[in-house]
């Protein structure tokens, strides 16, 4: 419609009244005109005024007719198709409330589900420019993205072309000394344009400057707001005052705001940032030793990213010629950072939207059911209609008006249930969903619950709507109200057999997501979860700055001292990662080969360093020779412990037992002297035959001095596990207890189970079961639901009919069987259909299936199976009903 | 009184150019539209009043006249109907198709 034409129709609805009066005036103009006129030749002016009115014809009709051109008529007319809609829901309770529950679940679930693939896929990064941010990592052949180092960072700056801004960050814990009291912060080191790139402005201060983010640069940190504001009193004359962390002293020279958040690979929104050029170590200085630093960059305006990555391409190339040794086989990876950040979820995110939109057709098919149900009963009402000059396209209308309406008023229940369920699904598995922190009910979302809603209610009412339109007055009295049953039954059967079709393959979905999480639940992870607990220390700050004696000295007694705990049954420190945390990997090559010419050719594998408890603690069996002691210490000779896979791997049918491997970062020779089991490290999904998941253990105590005095006063590395004799959240007291005694200065901080952690670990795998699992039950419940809806209907209609074949002598139990294999063979038809349907659909879930096949014919036969069963109980009740038709009743009826 | 000559009646959408004619070179009300076309047209075509007011209520409404309130020669207000920029254009070339499409019927006549 053009817009001065909806102008127009507006003005003509707005101001009707005074329109109409002014066609009058007009039209009374032109009668007195006309009056004057026949007065010339005619005596009498009664005459005259007689003959003015035949001359000009009838009043109304040219009234009717003008308003028509001006066209309020449709608006009009929807006005009041709005308003007896209203007065026909009102008027039969019963189905509106069906109706609308129906519409709420299904629309609630595709907004819930909505609002989480916008927030994370959809909705760009909430920084300036989103479309020019770049991840920017290694990449090595085999391993593919992975952190960098900070000198190769340094250079990459220098040299590229490409980016207006590149920055790098370093998650990192620091413990926050005031008032003599240590408290665990948690922090990123970043370089000086980290905020700038993403145009965050500090609400107090400024943001680093270059000259800061340099060994000897001034020491000076950023706050997060709310540490600004709930630890230190939110006074705005923090900036230029000191705080101390990890002992040592640090100006404020800005504050972050709240609202700032980063979901970019390991970033954690902290409390403290510092510059990462001043970060103190070798590690940092180090191009071969990684340590976690990630980045990003924005790039210049006219530089698309297939440039910028040949750019980057020849930064690699000139970094590999002068430093052979680090850099030969490593390049540089850049992917958008929006894409980077959400990864694999937009493929699952995509598949449940699918999902759940079969759950929204589902509940169309119901309700359309439902309304060709109800418009038997007002096939009269339609036809009378008709008789009085209703045209085709008015019923239609009046039809859909009604629908959409409905829907509409599901739409807004389903919006307040899916408020509730979007918290619900995100709240139940945290952790398995990027940006899941950005998710909210905004503008975009409401528009796409307007459109389905819209969208559904015209798909239920058309139907339904030609049904009744098409309806001619000598076929609706023929019938006696009946309206044209064949038909109508027919198309409710399609409804029906599509709903079980679609229930089919969500119902196969959510099975194989069952079956997976079943599968992965039963995983042996190598080591035993239960009763055990992890947690990260703060180091006193006297203790940082000692010698690493003192250090492994104090690390040593704190061992002992939780072993000694009654409620503990083994401890051990852990220098790396736990499983499924993440991994470290040591370079290293057999003694027995020429030392490799460079880093790029040595052998991998996973390192854990650990205490002799650590075996105990994890429950991991000793396959060959011997796992620590208190013995191996500096004093004796460096050894190692290595898995299953290693031995297999580096050492093929020989006994590893004895064997020299040269270790790059100990810069020294360690001798193999046992095997243990292999330990599902990447994840319960894991492959552990695979090479690259060998394993290799060395005794903390055994750490060169030089790691020891850099590495572990960066207190997240020093970890400890304990395996406790009862629930290990109870054994937490005597151990707090006990590190306050030894330190006062020392606190706890990371406390989780290894329970929690495996199960976190699949926590993706989870997340697809739930929403897969409850968009299965939603489907099976409206699927049921919907069949006991037409059975019931189908019954009614055909009373008579059953009535009259019990009179002629039929069995009660033909008449059972009668409804109950009509109803049968909807869902068998559905389910052949739905089966075909799900073997195309389910490999899409493969990615996220573990231990079984998409087409797992189990899986298959046990929804198809379900879902008969609902059939059946579904018009159990319509069926013995039809039994207990009385034959005098059912005739006597007509 | 003459006896009355044949009225021819109009063909749809005939009227409107009629009308748009008529408002070419003078501003009117209805009525003295209705009696200008059978005035010109020397009583041959009647204007049936009962589509007059339809006829105009839609030119007005595309934009091809303009109405407005002013005073009558009977003292009274009335709306007055003037031709717009686009009316003119649209009288233009539905002069035209008619012209084309007379012309057209003549030579057909005359052939036959």
């Amino acid at each position: 419609m053009r817009l001065k034409d909806f102008v127009l129709r507006l003005r003509a609805l707005l101001f009707r009244q005074r329109m109409d009066e002014e066609l009058q005036e007009e039209l009374a103009f032109h009668l007195e005109m006309q009056v004057r006129k026949n007065r010339c030749h005619e005596r009498n002016p009664a005459e005259a005024e007689r003959q003015a009115r035949l001359q000009f014809g009838s009043v109304v009709t040219t009234t009717e007719e003008c308003r028509e051109v001006r066209g309020i008529s449709y608006l009009e007319m929807l006005g009041k198709d709005v308003r007896f809609a209203f007065r026909m829901l009102r008027k039969s309770p019963g189905f509106t409330g069906v109706a609308l529950l129906t519409l709420a679940l299904g629309i609630g679930a595709n907004t819930a589900l909505f609002n989480i693939v916008y927030a994370v896929l959809l909705r760009p990064l909430p920084y300036p420019d989103p479309d020019r941010l770049v991840a920017i990592y290694s990449n090595y052949p085999v391993d593919g993205n992975a952190s960098f180092s900070y000198p190769n960072f340094v250079d990459w700056q220098l040299d590229n072309r490409s980016f207006a801004h590149l920055a790098a960050y370093h998650p990192d814990d620091f413990t926050f000394t005031a008032a003599g009291e240590a408290q665990h912060v948690v922090g990123e080191r970043l370089t000086a344009g980290f905020f700038d790139a993403l145009g965050v402005k500090p609400i107090l201060g400024r943001n680093f400057l270059p000259e800061e983010d340099r060994i000897g640069g001034p020491p000076v940190v950023l706050l997060s707001e709310n540490f600004w504001r709930n630890r230190l009193g939110s006074q705005r004359t923090i900036l230029g005052q000191s705080v101390t962390l990890n002992s040592t002293v640090y100006t404020v020279v800005g504050v972050i705001p709240a609202d700032f958040s980063f979901s970019g690979k390991g970033f954690i929104a902290g409390d403290v940032y510092v510059p990462l050029g001043q970060s103190p170590g070798w590690p940092f200085q180090s191009r071969v030793f990684t340590m976690d630093i990630y980045g990003f960059g924005k790039l210049r305006p006219e530089v698309s990213l297939a440039q910028a990555r040949a750019d980057m391409d020849g930064v690699a190339r000139r970094l590999a010629e002068r430093y052979p040794d680090a850099d030969k086989d490593s390049g540089i990876g850049l992917v958008p950072l929006k894409q980077d950040i959400t990864g694999d979820t937009a493929t699952l995110l995509y598949l449940l939207l699918g999902a759940v939109g079969f759950v929204l057709l589902i509940a169309c098919a119901n309700i359309a059911n439902l309304l060709l149900a109800r418009s038997a009963g007002r096939m009269r009402e339609f036809a009378v209609r008709a008789a009085l000059g209703a045209t085709h396209g008015r019923c239609i209308c009046q039809v859909l008006a009604e629908s959409v309406l409905l829907s509409l008023m599901g739409g807004c229940l389903g919006l307040l249930l899916a408020a509730w369920a979007t918290t619900g699904a995100l709240g139940v598995v945290p952790n398995a969903l990027p940006r899941a922190e950005e998710v909210a009910l905004d503008t975009p979302v409401l528009l796409f619950t307007l459109g389905i809603s819209i969208g559904a209610g015209i798909l239920f009412g058309l139907a339904p709507a030609f049904r009744m339109g098409g309806q001619s007055l000598q076929e609706v009295f023929k019938e006696g109200g009946r309206g044209t049953s064949g038909a109508r039954h027919r198309l409710q059967r399609v409804f029906i057999v599509s709903e079980v079709a679609l229930a089919l393959v969500l119902l196969a979905g959510a099975g194989l997501m069952v079956r997976t999480l079943i599968e992965l639940e039963s995983v042996n992870p190598g080591f035993n979860p239960r009763n055990t607990l992890t947690f990260s220390l703060t180091l006193p700050r006297t203790l940082a700055i000692q010698s690493a004696a003192a250090l492994r000295e104090h690390y040593r007694q704190i061992t002992e001292n939780l072993n000694a705990l009654p409620d503990v049954e083994a401890a051990s420190m852990i220098d790396s990662y736990l499983p499924m945390e993440g991994d470290d990997e040591l370079a290293f090559w057999r003694d027995e080969d020429p030392k490799p010419a460079s880093d790029s050719e040595m052998l991998m594998a996973y390192d854990i360093g650990v205490q002799p408890g650590y075996l105990r603690a994890m429950q991991i069996p000793l396959r060959q020779g011997r796992f620590f002691t208190e013995d191996d210490t500096t004093r004796s000779p460096l050894v190692v412990v290595v898995d299953e896979v290693f031995a297999q791997t580096f050492f093929p049918n020989q006994n590893p037992v004895g064997k020299v491997i040269d270790l790059t970062v100990f810069n020294a020779k360690a001798q193999i002297i046992g095997v243990v089991g292999h330990v599902k490290h990447a994840g319960l999904a894991a492959d552990s035959t695979n090479s690259t998941h060998a394993q290799m253990y060395y005794a903390c105590m055994q750490v060169p001095d030089r790691i020891v005095v850099t590495l572990w006063p960066l207190s997240h590395l020093a970890r400890f596990l304990v395996r406790t004799k009862g629930h290990p959240l109870t054994a937490l007291g005597s151990i707090r207890e006990i590190l306050n005694h030894m330190n006062n200065q020392q606190t706890i901080y990371g406390v989780a189970t290894l329970d929690k952690i495996v199960s976190d670990s699949v926590a993706p795998h989870r997340f697809t079961m739930i929403l897969m699992g409850a968009f299965a039950a939603l489907a099976l419940t409206l699927a049921g639901v919907g069949i006991y809806g037409v059975m019931s209907y189908v019954v009614g209609q055909r009373t008579q009919e059953i009535g009259l074949r019990i009179a002629l002598g039929a069995h009660r139990m033909d008449v059972l069987r009668l409804v109950l294999g009509e109803s049968a063979t909807m869902a068998v038809l559905g389910v052949l259909i739905g089966t075909a349907a799900a073997f195309g659909l389910t490999r899409l879930l493969s990615k996220m299936l573990y231990g079984v096949s998409a087409h797992d014919p189990l899986t298959f036969a046990g929804g198809a199976i379900l879902l008969t069963s609902v059939a059946l109980v579904a018009s159990y009740i319509p069926a013995q009903r039809a039994m207990r038709v009385d034959p005098m009743v059912a005739l006597r009826h007509e | 009184m003459t006896p009355n000559p044949p009225r021819l009646d109009l063909l749809q959408g005939t009227l409107d150019l009629l009308i748009l004619r008529a408002l070419r070179t003078e501003t009117m009300h209805g009525w003295a539209v209705s009696e200008r076309i059978q005035q010109i047209s020397q009583d041959v075509l009647q204007v049936n009043q009962g589509s007059l007011y339809p006829a105009l209520h839609r030119l007005e409404h595309h934009g091809w006249i303009k109405a407005e309130w002013r005073i009558s020669e009977l003292g009274r207000r009335a709306r007055f109907y003037s031709l717009t920029g686009s009316g003119r254009k649209q009288l233009e070339l539905e002069a035209e198709n008619w012209n084309k499409l007379s012309e057209a019927i003549a030579r057909v006549l005359r052939m036959a």
